[in-house]
This record gives C-alpha cells, structure tokens and sequence, in this order.
C-alpha cells in the first residue's frame, strides 16, 4: 500500500502536495498524473501546477477557493492510488559531441573514475534518462537513471562560463545547460540541440515524465545539425 | 518617448508577473512591491498589472519627449518635474519636454514609476518584466528610449483600492510554518523566531539575503517547489529569502514561507535594515 501524500497550505492561497522524500517511479507516476488532473480542471482558479521528485505546487488565483481544490486532489488521490504508468510515454534522443573540442572535462573524469573515455562515452548513453521535471534554469531537466559508476563530485573551483548546450556530470546527477551559466559541474560534451527556445510555442524541448537518450555523434555531424537547425530544416526524433 | 538620462541603480520594466510558464522552470517575475506598483498602476488608470518602470536604491532621471499622465509609488524621496516639486501618489501631468528627477531614497528601497496606458516593449512569454534569457534586455540603460502604449486595453473600474504608503516603517514580518519548520530543533526554531536579522547588500530581485547566521543542525532537503516568499535555511546556517525572480523549485530546508504582504513589506527593506519574523497561521 502506498502512502498518501500530505497535502498542506503553501502561502496565502497555494496547496502543496508531498509524498514521502524518495525519489521513485511510482511517485513521479502519481504526480504527473495529478499534475494532468490539476491541468484538466477548468474553472477551479487554478493558475499553474508544478511538480519535482516527491511533489506537487498548486498555485490558485485570488477567485479560487482553496478548500475546495484541497478536497478535489484528496478525492482524486483516494481513487487513482493504485494508478501506475498508464500515462503516454516520449522518447527523444539528444545527439551529444563527446570529442574533447566540447568535452573539456573528459580527460579528467577518466583518471579520477579510472575508466577510459570511450567508456565513460558509452555508459554515459546507455541509458533512457527520466525526465523528473524541468527547473534550476528556464527547461533545465532533472534526470535520473545515471550509471553509478558515472558518479563524480562537482569541481572545486565551479567555471564562470559553461555553454549552453553542455552534457555534464555533478554528483550523481546528469543535466545539459540551457543557457549559458556559471556551473560546478563536470563536462562531457555538447548538444547542438536548443533544448530551451524562448520564441517557440513551446519553449522547452523536455517536459516531465520524458525519456532521453544521448547519442554520441561527430563534430561533422554536430556542425551539420547545428547547420539545419540554423535553417530551419532540423527534425528531432521524438518518439 | 521617453528617454533615459539616467538609469539609476537597476531599474527594470515590470508587469504583475509570467504567469503559466513555472512548470518548464521560468520564474515568476513582475513587481517586487506588487502592492506600491499596483496602487500607481491603479491612480493613473492602468491595470493593476500593467508594465511600469521599478527602480531600487537610485532612482532615474527621465526626459519626456511626448505629453502624459505618471504616478510615482513605493519608495519615499524627493519627486522634481522641471525642478518643481511632486507628491507620491499624485496623478502628475507631464508636459512634453519635461525632466523627471528625484532626490535620493529617503524610506523604503524600491520605487514605481506607472505612466498612463504603460510602457511598450518586448513581450516574450505573456510578459514584459525583464528577466535573464527571457526578455532581450535585462534593464534599463543610459540612453534607452521607451515608448507608450497608445491604448489601454485593459482599464478596469475599482470601487477602493486600500493601500498604506507608509506600510513599509513596520519591521515585523509574517511568515507561515514552511514545509520543513516541524523538522528544526527546537534551538533552531528559538533562533529564527526570537532574533533579530539584517538585510544584506548582496539582496537582489531573486532572493533578500540576511547577514547572521543560525546555529544548529540543519539538513537539505530532495529539490522541492519554492516561489517568491520562501524562506530556504542552508546546512551552513544562512537564511535566504526568495523573492520575485525565484528559481522554481530548490534544495534548501523551507523554514517558512512569506504572506504576500510580508514580501511587498521585504521588497522595501534597504541594506543594513532590521526585520523580525512572526508566525502566523493558516487558520484552519
């Protein structure tokens, strides 16, 4: 039997929803699926939800009325606790450059983990990465599923600039820069792919409950993809 | 068209905020005193949300290149047009050619300067307010020119609009119990409830910062929503408060969390000034 979340007050007229600190599938599946119900429901004064690991923000307009939103979420938790990943699922693969052009941490990794490049490259891009939710920076994706033997602490002295587009190590986690920023952790490469695009209709590439992929590619085919997307002509696989 | 003579310390162009865009990681943004930026908005017969110039610390000096209506809220100085003297609060008819100066802050920290119908710029995701990545500009520079919207699109009718432009002389701040609260020691919780704390310099748009530090155990937490008015304990004792321009979500202990007029209320502390914090409950 799972346990039910605890839903409290957050500020004058916010809800939050906590599930117990582990950071789990069957959570994250609960909570996009609350979040897809929060989504669905009009009229309720409900601005925007948003979620991390183990919960879930409801942020309400000064209209709302704030108990009845806490009961809505209660009733919906009663009845879809058992629910598990029923929800559609997207793939979408993230070509990364690995070369040392891009990796400047490369090097560095493979004394400290004592593996090689090509085996940290190919441990890097095994796995399918869920994307938990998107935060730190405007689309900056929270992954798990990082091989173990990956885990690296963040540098001593953090680089003032790290690219936009950067793959990177810190801890056990794995993330790619959205924006130019400083940064502490450890890089791998660089994706030619804008992963957040202010312009677009939906800025962000990710969203939660996505599956990633790297894909390790040549510095030809990262200036050829970097090339069609600057004309427009660039098709991600999303799957 | 107005033209900027000077920018001041870092004013920027704000609205009531980017509403709808947290779930892909983009801060809310908007008025830092929401009620001061709202009640100048509402004299000169804007939307409350409509984007106005917020200045902190240094106030402008602005050339009016066109006739218009302005109403200056928030902070408390010296408001000079032409070198004659204005009222906070009061509706000034600007005429063309017109300077707009100010004396240097004597109460309260940010100003808000809302002209009739707001000002024109860059809309990127249903907002104006100037944000890092979002907007092309981040604030307002020498020189800059700003133009006005031609209509107001949105003017809205109030009965009373309640405000006290001297809110911001009290020092009592009124949080809520944050997520974590029930996790501190109880010598923690004395500290945080019974010291008194000082503003830092370092306070910017995204987060006030205090000076002391709390002694005591203090754990991270798995990265967790925040917004504006969060009040983050760091496992090295310091006390962040965020505030507009806050990140999404965090991994700091969430001590308490800040009524929205306790973070118009921070909005206006300067450096060096003292607050308390006050619980106050939910009521339920």
């Amino acid at each position: 039997m799972m346990d039910l979340p605890r839903i409290q007050r957050f500020g004058d007229r916010d809800l939050l929803v906590e599930w117990r600190s582990v950071i789990s599938d069957h959570t994250h599946s609960c909570i996009l699926g609350l979040v897809e119900f929060l989504n669905s429901c009009d009229d309720k004064g409900i601005i925007e939800v948003t979620s991390t690991y183990c919960s879930v923000a409801i942020y309400l307009s000064k209209m709302s009325n704030i108990e009845l939103v806490g009961s809505l979420v209660k009733d919906w938790l009663a009845k879809e606790v058992n629910f598990v990943d029923s929800l559609p699922k997207r793939i979408i693969e993230i070509p990364v450059c690995y070369d040392q052009v891009f990796g400047l941490d490369l090097e560095e990794m493979s004394q400290a983990l004592e593996l090689p490049i090509s085996e940290i490259i190919r441990r890097h891009t095994a796995p399918f990465y869920r994307v938990y939710f998107l935060g730190f920076l405007p689309g900056f994706p929270y992954l798990g599923g990082l091989d173990n033997s990956l885990c690296v602490s963040r540098k001593i002295t953090p680089r003032i600039l790290v690219e936009k587009g950067s793959v990177a190590i810190g801890g056990c986690q794995t993330g790619i820069y959205t924006f130019d920023s400083p940064g502490g952790w450890n890089i791998l490469g660089k994706t030619p792919l804008s992963i957040f695009e202010v312009s677009h209709d939906s800025p962000a590439l990710l969203s939660a409950g996505d599956f990633i992929k790297f894909k390790s590619i040549s510095s030809e085919e990262y200036l050829n993809i970097e090339r069609n997307i600057n004309n427009g002509v660039y098709k991600n696989t999303a799957r | 068209m107005i033209e900027v003579l000077k920018p001041g310390l870092y004013t920027t162009l704000q609205d009531g905020g980017r509403y709808g865009f947290r779930s892909i990681g983009v801060p809310l943004s908007g008025f830092m005193d929401r009620a001061s930026a709202q009640y100048a908005n509402y004299l000169v017969g804007n939307d409350i949300n409509e984007c106005a110039l917020e200045f902190v610390g240094i106030p402008p000096m602005l050339r009016f290149n066109v006739a218009t209506q302005i109403v200056i809220a928030g902070s408390s100085q010296s408001i000079l047009l032409d070198g004659i003297s204005r009222n906070r609060g009061e509706v000034i008819m600007v005429e063309k050619g017109a300077i707009l100066s100010f004396s240097s802050i004597k109460a309260g920290w940010r100003g808000y300067i809302a002209f009739k119908n707001g000002i024109d710029s860059q809309v990127s995701l249903n907002s104006q307010s100037q944000y890092k990545g979002i907007t092309e500009r981040l604030k307002i520079e020498k020189n800059d020119v700003l133009s006005l919207k031609l209509e107001n699109f949105n003017s809205r009718v109030f009965k009373k609009y309640k405000y006290n432009s001297n809110f911001y002389n009290l020092n009592i701040v009124e949080v809520y119990k944050g997520p974590e609260f029930e996790f501190l020691s109880q010598e923690v919780k004395r500290q945080l409830l019974e010291s008194t704390f000082t503003i830092s310099p370092s306070s910017y748009r995204m987060a006030t910062l205090i000076e002391e530090n709390i002694n005591g155990k203090i754990l991270d937490i798995i990265t967790a929503p925040v917004q504006p008015g969060t009040i983050q304990l760091t496992p090295s004792g310091k006390l962040i408060i965020l505030m507009r321009d806050a990140q999404t979500s965090g991994g700091y202990s969430r001590v308490f969390q800040c009524s929205e007029n306790a973070i118009n209320l921070l909005s206006q502390k300067r450096p060096k000034e003292q607050i308390i914090f006050k619980l106050k409950s939910y009521g339920i």
